[in-house]
């Protein structure tokens, strides 16, 4: 009878490892299939960001290029002022030209390049331009794929410990299976050990489960 | 009875007993697996990101380096000419203006800054340097990382895939013991066996595949390797090379490493060096056609000219549309004295050329432009092999010495000489109307002279002054030739070659508007401005009429 109970015991305690064990291998195969998804919601933010980073750069380049010709009117047409103040023979052909300069110099500044970007030396603040379009872009799209990346090895390591907890139960699984057949009295420790590893496989898993 | 029943409760534990050994097998390989195929998706994740990574440095570098050249220099050429422009006026004071704005810009941007420019030089920027810097090696170092981080990703996808196939097989273990409890004597005994069989298959492959290395990433070898790609870009090729063996000294067998070290020999004249590079390029993994060309064309060079042949041949084997290579071969079978499968080559690869053309222009698209260059320079490879011949290399040519030649040099001239016209010609015509040339052509020209203008103090023309060199400074050049044979409205297209290489700025292309025959005069010039001259070096013009190459000659500026 004794012998009848313990095989009901050890019978049930199979039963009992094997539904773990799916429970533990339906958690890591969910686990791996977010990590998955979170490595493609980081590439989505590799690409958004290198996108921004193309796109600014060709406005940036392209303002400058404007700031560039701005400043080639506008010193032209400084030189031009400096000769005429010495008076010179031909003033009105020098007039013409500084005018025509400077207003070149003021139509490339309202329409072809934000002017906030002036500094005072003269000189045009591109990386503020740049940093100021790339962090509008963080702002309005996801460009961060570090933290997505960071989450995919998370769940990646998740899989992996819950996937090695498999292990522990299927030699649990093992150990009940010989203490189920075997008529030694060895076949209590061979129990006992079953238990000790469906305890701790069971445990780690579900620490796993709510710690990662 | 009961010895019986007692064999098959026996029996029965085994089983059990070897059903649950299975399943901490299966969970020891489905760890595996798991850790293997996430090692995968890792890798691949990486080399995405590189991919995508690489994209972007060389879209956003090539526009910033586009901009500053074509913005900034550009501003600043201007001015420059401007200067020169005012100083030649004599109005000192404007070009002192026009100097100081370019000095100005010159403060502006950063392809302006040292090591990139030095204005005193009166040269351009070093724009190769400055978009080594700016992307070239960012680039290379990201497009490096995304191939090496993809092929370990297959390396561990293999590994994961595998263990899938191990899992597999554990399942038909366990279907094989499972059947067994149905059986009774031998068969159960069977089944068991077979079942322990492929168990033991996999706990051993899966021992080996544990065993086998997955390929690592060397860092510090990339790294090396982008600094030589980047030194190679802007033509310090020793420089390069010393990259290249640091890269090769911590991956040996780093096969584009190996292919970029042979250009680099192969553009400081070493071509026995180039040769060992792409051989071992080639060994190492590198079996596209880049190589195969670049090899094929270096055996060339250096007269081994079977062996040129060959490897030509698997090349057109891989990609028969390689129009250079497929003349590369025509050269290679001419030299080696295999004179009428050279010039079957030749034949086949213009036609190709023109079926190509004809192919894109009924598709309303067209050809590549590398199109038009390795036309050109098959037709250039052969002038070399005649001025080889004739003992008057140019330093810019590349030819094998004659020495190694040992054909009937008779016949290779006359071939070399035919196969010139042939693909002169049939450029022309293919640039210029899309068809083969006009067969039908009966213009000839005299040789040509090349003279310059004597003016009284009136400005009114005395002379022609013929001569084969000129001294520097000219701005304006007279070809005179008789000729006969012409009908008017023919195309008359004029090319200018320097230094074997072509000005396009000097190529004109018109209508033949003078008489059916007599004595031309036809003038080149950059006088329109006086802010140009010729630059030194040895020039040659060629007149086409209807596509056809008429006459072709040669003067020298000091």
């Amino acid at each position: 009878m004794k012998t009848e109970n313990f095989r009901t015991f050890t019978a049930s305690m199979i039963a009992v490892v094997t539904v773990i064990s799916a429970l533990v291998a339906w958690r890591a195969a969910l686990a791996s299939q977010d990590s998955g998804e979170a490595d493609f919601r980081g590439l989505v933010a590799t690409v958004n960001a290198e996108e921004a980073w193309v796109l600014s750069e060709i406005k940036v380049a392209e303002h400058y290029q404007a700031f560039l010709s701005y400043t080639r009117y506008t010193e032209l047409g400084n030189k031009v002022y400096d000769a005429l103040q010495a008076k010179p023979a031909d003033a009105s052909g020098l007039e013409r030209q500084k005018s025509d300069s400077w207003g070149i110099a003021f139509g490339l500044q309202s329409l072809f390049f934000p002017s906030r970007y002036l500094l005072p030396d003269g000189t045009y603040d591109s990386q503020r331009e740049m940093d100021e379009l790339l962090a509008d872009e963080q702002r309005a799209r996801d460009t961060r794929a570090e933290t997505h990346f960071e989450e995919g090895d998370n769940l990646r390591r998740k899989a992996n410990l819950l996937v090695d907890m498999l292990i522990l139960l299927g030699v649990s699984f093992w150990f009940f299976t010989l203490a189920q057949i075997i008529e030694h009295k060895a076949k209590i420790l061979f129990a006992f050990a079953g238990g000790f590893l469906l305890a701790v496989g069971s445990f780690a898993a579900l620490i796993i489960e709510l710690v990662m | 009875m009961t010895e019986t029943a007692s064999t098959q409760t026996r029996a029965e534990k085994l089983i059990s007993f070897l059903i649950a050994g299975m399943a901490i097998l299966a969970a020891v390989i489905t760890t595996l697996q798991t850790y293997a195929a996430g090692k995968g998706n890792e890798a691949e994740r990486l080399s995405s990101q590189y991919a995508i990574q690489a994209m972007q440095a060389k879209a956003s570098g090539q526009t910033r380096v586009s901009h500053d050249r074509q913005g900034a220099y550009q501003a600043w050429y201007e001015l420059d000419l401007q200067a020169l422009g005012a100083d030649l006026a004599g109005d000192t004071a404007a070009a002192e203006r026009y100097r100081a704005v370019r000095d100005h810009i010159a403060t502006l941007a950063p392809i302006f800054a040292a090591p990139y420019f030095d204005a005193a030089s009166g040269l351009g920027p070093d724009v190769a340097r400055y978009e080594s810097d700016v992307y070239v090696v960012e680039s290379a170092r990201l497009s490096e990382k995304f191939a090496a981080y993809n092929e370990l990703g297959n390396a561990w996808d293999n590994r994961a895939n595998t263990f899938i196939v191990h899992l597999t097989l554990l399942a038909v273990t366990l279907s094989l013991y499972g059947l067994s409890t149905t059986l009774r004597g031998f068969m159960r005994g069977v089944f068991i066996g077979l079942g322990t069989i492929i168990a033991a298959v996999v706990v051993l492959w899966a021992l080996v595949v544990m065993a086998l290395p997955i390929p690592s990433v060397s860092e510090e070898a990339i790294n090396a390797y982008a600094d030589g790609v980047g030194k190679a870009w802007y033509g310090d090729t020793s420089a390069a090379i010393a990259d290249f063996d640091r890269a090769l000294a911590a991956q040996p067998d780093y096969a584009n490493a190996l292919y970029e070290r042979g250009n680099a020999y192969y553009s400081n004249g070493d071509y026995q060096s180039a040769l060992a590079n792409y051989e071992a390029a080639q060994k190492a993994g590198r079996s596209d056609t880049n190589v195969g060309w670049n090899l094929g064309w270096t055996y060339y060079l250096v007269g081994r000219f079977d062996d040129a042949v060959d490897t030509d041949r698997r090349v057109l084997k891989q990609d028969p549309s390689l129009l250079g290579v497929r003349f590369n071969l025509a050269l290679a079978l001419s030299v080696r004295g295999d004179f009428s499968e050279a010039e079957a080559e030749y034949y086949k690869g213009v036609n190709e050329a023109v079926a190509e053309v004809t192919q894109a222009h009924e598709q309303g698209v067209q050809p590549p432009s590398s199109f038009w260059y390795y036309m050109d320079a098959s037709a250039q490879d052969l002038e070399n092999l005649l001025l080889e011949l004739d003992g008057n290399a140019k330093p810019w040519s590349q030819v094998p010495n004659r020495g190694a030649i040992t054909s009937d040099q008779a016949q290779l001239r006359n071939l070399a000489t035919s196969m010139f016209h042939l693909l002169k010609d049939t450029t022309t015509a293919l640039e210029f109307t899309g068809a083969a040339p006009n067969p039908n052509v009966t213009f000839t020209a005299s040789a040509f002279q090349f003279a310059q203008e004597e003016l009284d103090s009136n400005g009114e023309f005395v002379r022609y002054n013929v001569a084969a060199t000129f001294p520097s400074g000219i701005n304006s050049m007279v070809i005179l030739f008789d000729y006969s044979g012409a009908t008017p409205g023919q195309s008359e297209i004029w090319k200018v070659y320097r230094n074997g290489y072509e000005d396009p700025t000097l190529r004109t292309i018109g209508s033949w508007g003078l008489l059916e025959s007599g004595a031309g005069a036809k003038a080149i010039t950059y006088a329109y401005s006086d802010l140009f001259i010729f630059a030194s070096g040895e020039y040659t013009v060629e007149l086409y009429i209807d596509s056809r190459l008429i006459q072709r000659g040669t003067f020298i500026v000091e």
